[in-house]
């Protein structure tokens, strides 16, 4: 065998290869989307009403979205300029500077995760669901499933700020009730 | 090739003569457009448009959306009592009670069952 029939070979081997490593994630998907026909019958004949009941949800959320970033930012902000204000009398709380970063970062990713989640809403519902009954219902789990992780971002988010809560009341507990003035 | 470039230069430069208004009308519609497709291309790519409630449509969500309160000026030097702190709670506490009253994304709107999707 010659040298380039060998790299001939080589190469179209890599390619079948890689082929199969792409197919075999959307065969699966696929597979995991088979519905039994009676399901696809009831998808098609409500998927219209369902996509007004998701239209509405969208504008629902979009509002949860928008009051919720909003509290967010304000609640950072305050911790901020109250961890500032420690560090500014010389108090050493590291666990509270950690935990205002952590709220950051959690508000960033709450963020992103509602941008993702609205973009799959949007497109379940833009689609044509009765002709394409299969790729709806892939969608709408697709967006349910998104949905599900901004809400464990918002317990995530709960449970910090409520943690935050805890360390100041310990702080405040160690204070003298007296002079109530900073433990140095 | 030199005789034509010398002829294509003549032309342009004689439509420039003539028509220099057309031609200043021309570029700044093409500017705008430019602008116009870059800024939507920005709102549309970055989430913006998704939080939009001012589009049509969405009338009813707009007056559920909370008012802005006024910048808060917090201080961050005087020395930390413990009223200074209960302040803090006070507000904190005023805060997470907001929040304990906006959607939360983890109802069962979007359930099989509620989107009538299940066969049972």
């Amino acid at each position: 065998m010659s040298l380039d029939m060998k790299r001939c070979m080589r190469t179209v081997l890599a390619l079948v290869t890689f082929a199969g490593i792409l197919c075999v994630p959307l065969t699966a998907a696929a597979e995991s989307m088979a519905l039994p026909q009676a399901q696809v019958d009831v998808i098609r004949q409500n998927c219209t009403t369902a996509q007004q009941t998701l239209t509405e949800l969208e504008k629902r959320d979009a509002v949860a979205r928008i009051n919720r970033g909003r509290a967010y930012d304000m609640m950072v902000q305050q911790i901020s300029a109250f961890n500032s204000r420690l560090a500014y009398n010389k108090v050493s709380l590291p666990q509270m500077v950690q935990l205002a970063s952590d709220l950051q970062s959690h508000i960033d990713h709450f963020r992103n995760l509602y941008t993702a989640y609205d973009s799959l809403l949007t497109s379940a519902i833009k689609m044509n669901c009765k002709d394409k009954p299969n790729d709806f219902y892939a969608s709408v789990v697709q967006a349910r499933d998104q949905r599900a992780a901004v809400g464990e971002e918002v317990a995530q988010l709960e449970h910090l700020s409520a943690q935050y809560r805890t360390e100041i009341v310990n702080y405040q507990n160690t204070l003298p009730v007296s002079t109530g003035g900073a433990a140095q | 090739m030199k005789q034509w470039l010398a002829r294509a230069h003549r032309h342009l430069r004689k439509v420039q003569e003539t028509s220099k208004l057309p031609m200043a009308l021309g570029l700044a519609i093409l500017f705008a457009l430019i602008v116009t497709i870059v800024g939507v291309s920005i709102y549309s790519a970055d989430g913006i448009s998704r939080l939009d409630l001012s589009r049509p449509g969405y009338e009813r969500e707009r007056s559920e959306v909370a008012s802005t309160p006024t910048q808060a000026a917090y201080d961050t030097t005087s020395p930390i009592t413990r009223s200074a702190i209960d302040d803090f709670l006070r507000e904190y506490d005023g805060r997470t009670k907001d929040l304990g009253q906006y959607g939360d994304f983890r109802d069962t709107v979007m359930d099989d069952a509620n989107l009538q999707l299940s066969a049972n």
